[in-house]
C-alpha cells in the first residue's frame, strides 16, 4: 500500500507491504540512522520521535505512522550539519563508544528534555530505560544529557 | 523485518465498520490499537490488521462526579502524565506506570490495547484495585466491572475497547502499588495493588489485587476481609500478608518458582498495605 | 605524567564522533545495497545432539527468489576453527561448515540465499531434514560422566585433547611442592564457584555483507574484531588465495570478544563465489543469543594455604571450563583463568593449576572480555576474602601483604602463557597500592567494613578486590602501522588495530599527533581494511593500546625523523639540535618551517620522495593494568535483593591517553560485569533449548539498574608502553563479581558461590539452603 509519511518535515510517498513496520519503511529509504537492534521492541535502538515523542519504531506499523511527525537524528542535526545541543554535549562528556545506540537515545533525551528541561539524574535514567547501550554504562551519556539541558536552558557556563 | 504473513491492512473510519470486520471472530484477523503486543507475537495465522486508530478516543476527562474517563486510544504515557489520572488513588497510577515497559513503549502503547491483551501486567492489578469499570463495543456500547469482563471471559470474545471508567474515590482513601522484577524494564515476577477507603473510622472498601503469579490477577480475598474487619494496623497487615500467602495461588517457572513468588506475596502484600495505611494517615 | 604531553592525556572528541552523532550510514548493514545483493537466511538445528540422516532441499531451491541453497553435501568439508586467532589457531580443528552432525541447539543445518530476505526465510521452512535423535549432554557433569555420549566422534578433527572423554582442551602448570605447600600451611581454605552462561549482547549482531570487485576479487565488509584473521580463515576454508580476498571493517557496534570469531563470513563469502552476486547476512538477535558464542561457564575450585602471619603459602586453582558443542578459544580461555590471576598473589611459592574444558551440547563458548580471568577472580577473590577472615585480618590489608609489586614476577608467568608456556616477566609499572587507598577511602572502607547497617529488612555491607589482566600477549601478538605524510603537513595512520567502538582509532591518532607534535585534527586515522592497512592481529586481549599504540609510536617517530632530515637540510642546521612543535620545525637559532613546507619540498623540489613509514610491535612483555575495585551493597532479607548502591574502581592504566574515553572502557566493563553478577543468564530447558533469546528475557542492564559508577584513574607510567600506557578494556569485567559477593558476605555473613546472584537464589542462601 501507499503511504505519505511526514519525516524531518518532508513529506515521503512511499509503497509498503501491509506488515511492515516503520522501522521497515524508514530504512528502506535511507534512513539507516535508525537502527534494528532486535526487531523485538526491546533494544530501543529504532527509536524515533512521533509527533515529538520518542517510540520503538519496531513496534509500530508503518500504516500507525501516517499522518503524524517523525523525527530521525537527520531532523535534529542542524542546517550545514551543525550539531544540536546533545549531539555536542555527547562527544563532550565522552557518551559516545560504538556510536550504535546513540541517535536514539540522542532523540530519547531531545523527547525527555522538551518535556522536562530540568531533569535530575534520576530522571534521565528513568527516560533511557529502553535505550540500551552495552559499551557505555550510561555514566557519560546521563552526564552530556544534564549539560545539553543546562545549554538548552541557557544557563551561564558556570 | 517487515511481519511475515501480514497481507491485507485495514482502516476503518467508524466504529461500525471496524465492528463488521471484528463480529465474525475470524482468527486471522488482529486488532491494532498501540500495536506492540500485536507485532512481536502475533500468531502465524493473523493475516489482516485491523487498525482502529482513527475511531477510537484518545481524551482523558474528569466528570462532575469525579470519576476519570479515559479514551481507549489514550497512550500509557497519556494516562501516566494526565494531571487528574495522577493524583487519583493517591498517586497509585504514575506510581504503576513507570514500570510498564519503558518510554519508547508507554509513549505508543494504548490502555485499551493492554486491558484487551490480558497477559502479564502491571496496569490491570492497579485498575483492578481502583474497582475501574470497562467499556467495549460488540455491536452494542457495554459497561462492566473491568473485574467482569476478566472473571466472565468477555475479554476473548469478539469485542473493540472503547474506554476505561475510574470511579470516583471518597477523601479518604489511598492505594500503593509495588512490583518485584529481576531489571527495572523486564516483566514483573509478582506485583501487588492495594486500595483502602475510610469512611470515619471504620473501612469501607479494600481492594488487595495481586499479579503475575504468573496468573494475571487473584484478589486476597481472606486478607481483604481482616483489614476491613480489623482496619490497616500493624498486626493486621503483617497478618493479611500471611493470609495472602496461604490464599493466593502461584506458579514456578524459569524465572521464580512458586516457594518463591509464594513469599513475594506475602512480603510485598504486607510493604503495599503498609505504604497504603501510611497514605491514609496523611489524609 | 601527562603534563608533558600535548594531544595525550587530554579527552579529544572520537576522530569518528560526527559520523556517530549524526547517524551516517558507517555500519555494515547502512551500507549502500548493490545491485542484486542476496540475503542469506539460517537453518539451525532444532536438537541438541543429532544426525543429519537426511535433507531435502529441491522445495526451497525451487521457492520465488532463492538462488543457492548450502548444507553439508555442497560445501567444505574440511576441519576448521571460527576462532579468529593467530596463526596456527591454539583451538582445536573441530568444525565444519556444515557437518553431518549437530551438537547443539543452534548449529547450522543448511542456509539459503534468495533475493529477499523474506524469500530466504519461506525457502528455509520449505526444507526436510530428517534427524536421529543422540542423547545430549547437556552439563559439565554428565560430559565426564562415565559412558557419557561422545560428542565429537568424527575422525578428522585436529588438536582435541581427548574427545572421547568429551575433553576439548586440557592446561597444568606447576610451580613448587603443592602438597609440601599445603602441608607446611597454618590455615587454609577451599571454594568451589559455578558461572553461568552469558551472552556479549553488542547492540550491533553479526553482519557481513560481500561481494565481488571489477576484478573477480572477493570483498568481504564486516563487523569484527579481526579482519586479518577473517581473511587468512576465508582463504583457507574455501581455498581462495589470499591475494584475491579484501576484508573491509566499517565501524562496529561493539564486540566484546563475540566479534573475535569468524562465525558468518564464510557464508557470504561462498555464495558470492558461487553466485557471482553481493550478499548479506545479518544474525536475528536470536540467532545472536543462540547460534553466536557465549561466555564459557566454568566449575573453578581455588585452595588456598596461608602461614600464621597471613603469607601466602599455597595456591590450587581446578577449573572445569564448559566450551559447548566447539572448541573455540577452549585452550587459551581456561589458561587464562589461571595466568591472569595467580601472579597476582605472588608470595606463594607453590602452585598447582589444572583445567580441562569438556564439550558439551550447549551453546559454543568464546572469547568474552575478561577471556576467563572473570570466572577465575570470582573464585579467588572471595577465597581471599574467607582466608583473611579465618586469618582474622581485614581482607584489604591482607591484600596488601601480599599482592604483587613493582620489579617482582611471579613463576606463572613463565609456567602458563596463552595455550601453550608463558612468557617470564617481572612488572615494571604497577600503581595498585595507590588504587587500594583512593578506592578504600572513596567508599569508606574502615567505617563501613563490618558495620553492617540496618534500615527495615535491608542489611548494608561493603566489599572489595583487586585485579589484573594484561596488555595483549607477549611474543605471539603483532601489529603494524603506518604513516604518511600530505601536502599541508598532516598525517594518515593507516592501522590494522580495529575499532570495534572501543575508541582505539582516536587513541592511536593522538599517540601519532603527540610524537609528531600536530593537533589530532591533522592525523587522519583508517582502520582496518587489508588492502590498505598493515597487519595487526586484531582487536583482542587488551592489545590495543599497548601494542598497536606502540607500533603506531615507532611509526610516527620514523616519521619525524625523516622530517626532521628534510628540515635539516632546509635549514642547514643538524637534525639533532632540531625540535618539532605546533606543526613547525624549529633551529636552535629559531628559525623554522613549517611541516607543509617540508612535505611540499619533499613532494614536488629537491629530493623528492613520500615521507612515510611502517613500523612493527611484537611485545615481549605483557603490563598488566591493576585494579582495586570496592562496592557497598545493601541487601534485602526478605526477598533477597541485592541492591548494588554505590560502586568504586580505582584503576591503574599507566598513562590514560585519552582519560575519558579510559573511564568509559571501565565504566563499560563494570556495567557488564554487573550485569552478568547479578541477572544475565542463557537458561535452558531439558532439552538443551535456550528459553532466553531475546532481551526481554536475557536482560542487560539499563541505566536505572546500575548503581553509581566511578572510575578513578590512578596513573603510573609503564616504561615499555607507548607514552607510559597500558590497555584496560577488560579488566574491569572481572570485578563487579567478588566485589559484590565479598560486600554481601560482610552485611549478611552469607558467601554466595553461584552466579547469578538473583534474588531468589540470596534469598535462599539466607535461609541456609
Amino acid at each position: 500500500m501507499n503511504l505519505l509519511l511526514s519525516i524531518n518535515g518532508g513529506q515521503l510517498s512511499t509503497e509498503v507491504e501491509a506488515g511492515d513496520t516503520l522501522l521497515d519503511a524508514l530504512r528502506g529509504n535511507g534512513y539507516t540512522s535508525v537502527k534494528d537492534g532486535c526487531a523485538n521492541g526491546d533494544c530501543g535502538t529504532c527509536a524515533v520521535l512521533i509527533d515529538g515523542r520518542a517510540v520503538a519504531s519496531c513496534l509500530v506499523f508503518a500504516g500507525q505512522a501516517e499522518g503524524h511527525e517523525i523525527t530521525t537524528i537527520e531532523g535534529v542535526t542542524g542546517a550545514d550539519q551543525a550539531y544540536h545541543p546533545l549531539q555536542q554535549t555527547m562527544l563532550d562528556a565522552g557518551g559516545v563508544q560504538c556510536g550504535y545506540c546513540i541517535p536514539a537515545m540522542i532523540l530519547t533525551a531531545a523527547d525527555l528534555l522538551e518535556r522536562n528541561p530540568s531533569p535530575t539524574r534520576d530522571h534521565i535514567s528513568s527516560y533511557l530505560a529502553g535505550n540500551l547501550c552495552r559499551c557505555t554504562g550510561y555514566v557519560k551519556q546521563i552526564d552530556a544529557i544534564e549539560m545539553a539541558a543546562a545549554i538548552l536552558r541557557g544557563d551561564d557556563d558556570e | 523485518m517487515s511481519k511475515p504473513g501480514i497481507t491485507e491492512y485495514l482502516r476503518p473510519d467508524t466504529l461500525e465498520e471496524a465492528w463488521w470486520h471484528v463480529e465474525p471472530g475470524d482468527p486471522s484477523l488482529r486488532i491494532l490499537s498501540g500495536g506492540a503486543d500485536l507485532t512481536i507475537h502475533a500468531p502465524p495465522e493473523v493475516t489482516t490488521l485491523v487498525d482502529v486508530g482513527r475511531v477510537l478516543d484518545s481524551t482523558i476527562q474528569t466528570m462532575k462526579d469525579g470519576s476519570i474517563h479515559i479514551g481507549a486510544m489514550a497512550t500509557l504515557t497519556d494516562v501516566m502524565e494526565h494531571q487528574d489520572v495522577a493524583v487519583h488513588g493517591s498517586g497509585v497510577m504514575p506510581e504503576m506506570m513507570v514500570h510498564v515497559g519503558n518510554p519508547l513503549l508507554r509513549n505508543f502503547s494504548t490502555i485499551g490495547g493492554h486491558v484487551a491483551r490480558a497477559k502479564l501486567s502491571d496496569v490491570v492489578p492497579v485498575f483492578l484495585a481502583l474497582t475501574a469499570e470497562i467499556e467495549y463495543f460488540n455491536g452494542a456500547d457495554r459497561s462492566e466491572p473491568l473485574q467482569d469482563y476478566y472473571d466472565k471471559g468477555h475479554h476473548k470474545e469478539p469485542h473493540i475497547v472503547t474506554g476505561l471508567q475510574l470511579p470516583a474515590l471518597p477523601d479518604r482513601s489511598a492505594a500503593a502499588f509495588l512490583r518485584f522484577a529481576r531489571t527495572t524494564f523486564d516483566f514483573a515476577i509478582l506485583n501487588v495493588a492495594c486500595r483502602i477507603d475510610l469512611d470515619g473510622d471504620s473501612v469501607e472498601t479494600v481492594r488487595i489485587v495481586v499479579g503475575s503469579t504468573p496468573r494475571l490477577f487473584q484478589r486476597a480475598i481472606e486478607a481483604e476481609d481482616l483489614i476491613s474487619e480489623q482496619g490497616p494496623t500493624d498486626t493486621a497487615i503483617d497478618r493479611a500478608g500471611e493470609l495472602a500467602r496461604g490464599e493466593v495461588r502461584t506458579g514456578g517457572g524459569w524465572v521464580a518458582s512458586a516457594e518463591y513468588r509464594s513469599q513475594l506475596v506475602e512480603v510485598l502484600t504486607r510493604r503495599c498495605l503498609g505504604v497504603v495505611a501510611g497514605r491514609l494517615e496523611a489524609t | 605524567m601527562s603534563e608533558k604531553f600535548d594531544v595525550v592525556g587530554t579527552s579529544v572528541h572520537r576522530v569518528d564522533g560526527r559520523a556517530l552523532v549524526t547517524g551516517k550510514p558507517v555500519f555494515v548493514d547502512d551500507l549502500p545495497k548493490r545491485p542484486g545483493q542476496l540475503h542469506i537466511a539460517l537453518l539451525t538445528s532444532p536438537h541438541a545432539h543429532a544426525l543429519i540422516k537426511s535433507i531435502d532441499t529441491t522445495l526451497a531451491e525451487q521457492s520465488p527468489g532463492v538462488a543457492i541453497v548450502l548444507d553439508h553435501r555442497n560445501t567444505p568439508e574440511k576441519r576448521y576453527t571460527t576462532a579468529g586467532q593467530g596463526h596456527p589457531e591454539p583451538s582445536p580443528y573441530d568444525a565444519r561448515m556444515f557437518d553431518t552432525k549437530v551438537r547443539w541447539v543452534g548449529d547450522r543445518v543448511a542456509a539459503v540465499a534468495a533475493d529477499s530476505l523474506e524469500a530466504a526465510r519461506k525457502a528455509i521452512d520449505l526444507i526436510e531434514v530428517e534427524y536421529e535423535i543422540l542423547e545430549p549432554v547437556l552439563s559439565i557433569d554428565e560430559a565426564v560422566a562415565d559412558n557419557a555420549p561422545v560428542i565429537h566422534d568424527e575422525e578428522d578433527s585436529l588438536d582435541v585433547w581427548d574427545a572421547e572423554h568429551n575433553i576439548a582442551a586440557h592446561v597444568v602448570a606447576n610451580a613448587g611442592d603443592i602438597e609440601k605447600g599445603f602441608a607446611e600451611s597454618d590455615i587454609t581454605v577451599d571454594v568451589t564457584t559455578e558461572t553461568q552462561y552469558a551472552q556479549h549482547a553488542p547492540l550491533e549482531p553479526h553482519v557481513v555483507s560481500s561481494y565481488l570487485d571489477d576484478n573477480g576479487r572477493l570483498v568481504i565488509v564486516t563487523s569484527t574484531q579481526v579482519p586479518f584473521h577473517v581473511r587468512r580463515i576465508i582463504g583457507r576454508l574455501l581455498d581462495v588465495p589470499i591475494h584475491q580476498i579484501r576484508v573491509i571493517k566499517p565501524r562496529i557496534g561493539g564486540g566484546f570478544g563475540v566479534k573475535q570469531e569468524v562465525l558468518i563470513e564464510d557464508l557470504t563469502a561462498l555464495v558470492t563465489i558461487r553466485t557471482g552476486l553481493p550478499s548479506q547476512m545479518i544474525y536475528t538477535r536470536e540467532e545472536e543469543f543462540i547460534s553466536s558464542r557465549t561466555r564459557h561457564p566454568m566449575r573453578i575450585r581455588v585452595k588456598l594455604g596461608a602461614k600464621a602471619d597471613g603469607t601466602l603459602h599455597a595456591v590450587l586453582m581446578e577449573v572445569l571450563s564448559n566450551t559447548g558443542a566447539y572448541g573455540t578459544h577452549s585452550l587459551t580461555v581456561l589458561s587464562n583463568v589461571g595466568s591472569k590471576t595467580l601472579p597476582l598473589y605472588n608470595k606463594a611459592p607453590h602452585l598447582r593449576f589444572a583445567g580441562d574444558a569438556v564439550y558439551t551440547n550447549l551453546p559454543v563458548g568464546g572469547a568474552y572480555r575478561g577471556y576467563g580471568a572473570t570466572q577465575g577472580y570470582f573464585t579467588l577473590e572471595t577465597a581471599v576474602d574467607r582466608l583473611a577472615g579465618k586469618l582474622g585480618v581485614d581482607p584489604l590489608e591482607w591484600r596488601k601483604q601480599n599482592h604483587i609489586r613493582e620489579g617482582e614476577g611471579s613463576p606463572i608467568f613463565a609456567a602458563l602463557g596463552e595455550g601453550r608456556e608463558g612468557v617470564e616477566q617481572t612488572i615494571t609499572s604497577s600503581a595498585l597500592e595507590e588504587c587500594i587507598r583512593q578506592g578504600a577511602e572513596r567508599i569508606g572502607w574502615t567505617a563501613k567494613r563490618g558495620e553492617k547497617r540496618q534500615d527495615g529488612s535491608w542489611v548494608h555491607g561493603v566489599g572489595m578486590s583487586i585485579h589484573m589482566q594484561g596488555s595483549g600477549i607477549p611474543l605471539i601478538d603483532m601489529a603494524a602501522a603506518n604513516i604518511k605524510m600530505n601536502d599541508d603537513g598532516s598525517f594518515n595512520l593507516l592501522v590494522g588495530a580495529t575499532d570495534l567502538g572501543t575508541g582505539s582509532d582516536t587513541v592511536l591518532g593522538q599517540i601519532a599527533a603527540e610524537v609528531l607534535a600536530v593537533p589530532l585534527e591533522k592525523v587522519v586515522v583508517l582502520s582496518s581494511d587489508t588492502d590498505v592497512t598493515p597487519f595487526d592481529v586484531g582487536a583482542y586481549a587488551s592489545s590495543t593500546t599497548y601494542v598497536s599504540g606502540m607500533a603506531t609510536q615507532r611509526a610516527a617517530e620514523a616519521v619525524r625523523d625523516q622530517i626532521l632530515e628534510v628540515a635539516s637540510a632546509m635549514l642547514g642546521a643538524d637534525a639533532t639540535t632540531l625540535e618539532i612543535e605546533d606543526e613547525r620545525v624549529i633551529a636552535p637559532d629559531d628559525r623554522s618551517v613549517s611541516l607543509g613546507d617540508i612535505a611540499m619540498r619533499s613532494f614536488y623540489n629537491e629530493d623528492q620522495h613520500q615521507i612515510a613509514a611502517t613500523r612493527s610491535c611484537v611485545p615481549d612483555l605483557s603490563p598488566p593494568p591493576f585494579l582495586a575495585s570496592f562496592c557497598e551493597v545493601a541487601v534485602d532479607t526478605e526477598t533477597g535483593r541485592i541492591k548494588v548502591l554505590d560502586y568504586v574502581a580505582a584503576i591503574d592504566c599507566g598513562t590514560a591517553i585519552n582519560p575519558k574515553l579510559a573511564e568509559g572502557q571501565m565504566e563499560g566493563a563494570v556495567a557488564n560485569g554487573i550485569g552478568y553478577a547479578l541477572f544475565e543468564e542463557i537458561i535452558f530447558d531439558d532439552l538443551g533449548r535456550p528459553k532466553t533469546p531475546d532481551f526481554a528475557r536475557y536482560k542487560i542492564p539499563g541505566p536505572l539498574d546500575l548503581p553509581h559508577l566511578e572510575t578513578i584513574l590512578v596513573e603510573s607510567y609503564e616504561p615499555t608502553g607507548p607514552m607510559g600506557a597500558k590497555s584496560i578494556s577488560e579488566i574491569g569485567i572481572n570485578a563487579p563479581i567478588p566485589t559484590i559477593a565479598n560486600a554481601v558476605y560482610d552485611a549478611t555473613g552469607v558467601w554466595l558461590t553461584e552466579t547469578p546472584f538473583t534474588p531468589e537464589k540470596v534469598w535462599k542462601a539466607l535461609q541456609g539452603d
